[in-house]
């Protein structure tokens, strides 16, 4: 039951993360003329603590609901996310994900390249150079803003994993 | 572990399939996607409406100390204020404006033209669609155009029973017949979303009359944009090889649109 609240409520986060996103409000945190992507932070997160059937499950709504609603063709943002999030649960094993500013270097790093995918897909679909200075300037603040943004998240479910094993344990 | 992989192969699948799908051309948005914008305008709503409580919130506060500090610049001013020069400048220039809307007005009188409200923005953060909350069953169909007090925003792309996506003018895609208002300098304006929210004009003649600050409008050629309509104004012109490219910022606002204007049913030609 408890576990099933839980899974809810993340959810539930989940979603007021999307159409806040989507909202008008994002541009009032605009900074350099670019917004941060949260939910691919929350979707990162989720993905060093939860399980993986879940964050996939998660990966795979949200996706598509992106897509339905904003995407050219439907796909290629649930793909590309799908990539990156079954990419971080093979890669969880291997990185030191402790401490937060590997965790801020690992986030920073997923999130410009996931940027910088996304822009060679859309050009590749609509025939444009991509490469610029301006283009990789904006991108490196976006992901910079975002990988920001990240590290106040994964301290508090890194909080909250710990309280929930103590819980485990003592229980 | 090996039931996982089994269905996430499905589910690749599934979003390859989907892909395939969506690239054949609709003029209304499928099924699932008309369900998905229908569902998800309530919860777009409800963020709007947040946004629009902070906004009220922030010009509160805002507009006290503006009244304060006015007040006592009036108070200052008054003597300066009656100097008939300026007085006359600010009606002249104030006719000006007011004689080109009304002959906006005037000229699109035949359009039928809906109000809508901006719900949702591109989540990805590019500029490139904006969803409003009117559809299919308030007139509005694929291409339409739609437009703030600034100027163009874009054309509808897709369309649900309730709502739209608006394509704008910034996104890779978009193209549309523009001329220098000062001018008449024709070119083509194009989306260029990488530029941060700008487009660029092609096709410029070496030789074409254009400036920075220059205005530009929409040119009416092709079937989707009226003539006459502001796109923006010329932020810098780039020499090409046989031609010139010039960065035009656009006058309306694809940053945090609001309230916008969407023109319905087919245009008459411009007879003028």
């Amino acid at each position: 039951m408890k576990n099933k609240t839980h899974i809810i409520s993340r959810f539930v986060l989940l979603l007021i993360v999307f159409f806040f996103q989507s909202s008008p409000i994002i541009s009032r945190f605009e900074v350099g003329g670019v917004t941060p992507n949260i939910l691919f932070v929350i979707l990162f997160v989720y993905a060093l603590f939860l399980k993986d059937t879940e964050v996939v499950a998660y990966t795979v709504i949200f996706g598509t609901l992106a897509d339905l609603l904003f995407g050219k063709i439907y796909g290629i943002t649930t793909l590309l996310l799908l990539l990156f999030v079954c990419t971080y649960i093979f890669l969880n094993k291997y990185i030191y994900t402790e401490s937060i500013w590997v965790v801020f270097l690992y986030c920073l790093f997923a999130s410009w390249l996931y940027e910088t995918l996304m822009l060679f897909i859309n050009s590749a679909i609509w025939q444009e150079t991509v490469l610029s200075l301006e283009v990789m300037r904006l991108v490196t603040i976006k992901c910079v803003y975002g990988s920001l943004i990240c590290l106040p998240v994964f301290c508090i479910a890194r909080k909250m994993h710990r309280l929930k094993q103590e819980v485990r344990i003592d229980g | 572990m090996k039931k996982k992989l089994l269905w996430l192969i499905v589910i690749v699948v599934i979003v390859f399939s989907s892909m395939a799908i969506s690239t054949i051309e609709n003029d209304k948005s499928s099924l699932i996607g008309d369900v998905a914008g229908i569902i998800a305008k309530p919860f777009q709503k409800l963020f709007l409406g947040i946004d629009n409580f902070i906004e009220y919130g922030f010009d509160y506060f805002q507009d006290m100390d503006e009244l304060k500090k006015e007040n006592a610049e009036l108070k200052s001013k008054v003597m300066l204020l009656e100097n008939k020069v300026t007085e006359s400048e600010q009606i002249r220039s104030e006719n000006e404006r007011l004689r080109s809307l009304v002959d906006l007005g005037e000229k699109y009188k035949d359009y039928d033209m809906t109000a809508a409200s901006v719900i949702a923005v591109d989540t990805s953060g590019w500029y490139s669609y904006f969803i409003i909350d009117k559809g299919e069953s308030d007139g509005i169909s694929k291409n339409c155009v739609a437009m703030d007090s600034g100027g163009v925003l874009g054309k509808v792309d897709e369309v649900g029973s309730s709502w739209a996506r608006i394509m704008t003018i910034a996104e890779p895609g978009t193209a549309c017949g523009a001329e220098v208002s000062r001018t008449g300098e024709t070119g083509i304006i194009e989306g260029d979303s990488l530029l941060s929210g700008m487009c660029k004009m092609t096709s410029i003649s070496k030789e074409a009359n254009i400036t920075p600050g220059d205005y530009i409008v929409t040119s009416g050629s092709g079937d989707v944009y009226p003539s006459g309509l502001t796109i923006g104004r010329v932020k810098e012109i780039r020499e090409e090889d046989i031609s010139r490219t010039a960065i035009v910022e656009p006058t309306g606002n694809l940053r945090s649109p609001k309230e916008v204007v969407v023109i319905t049913g087919k245009y008459a030609e411009d007879t003028e």
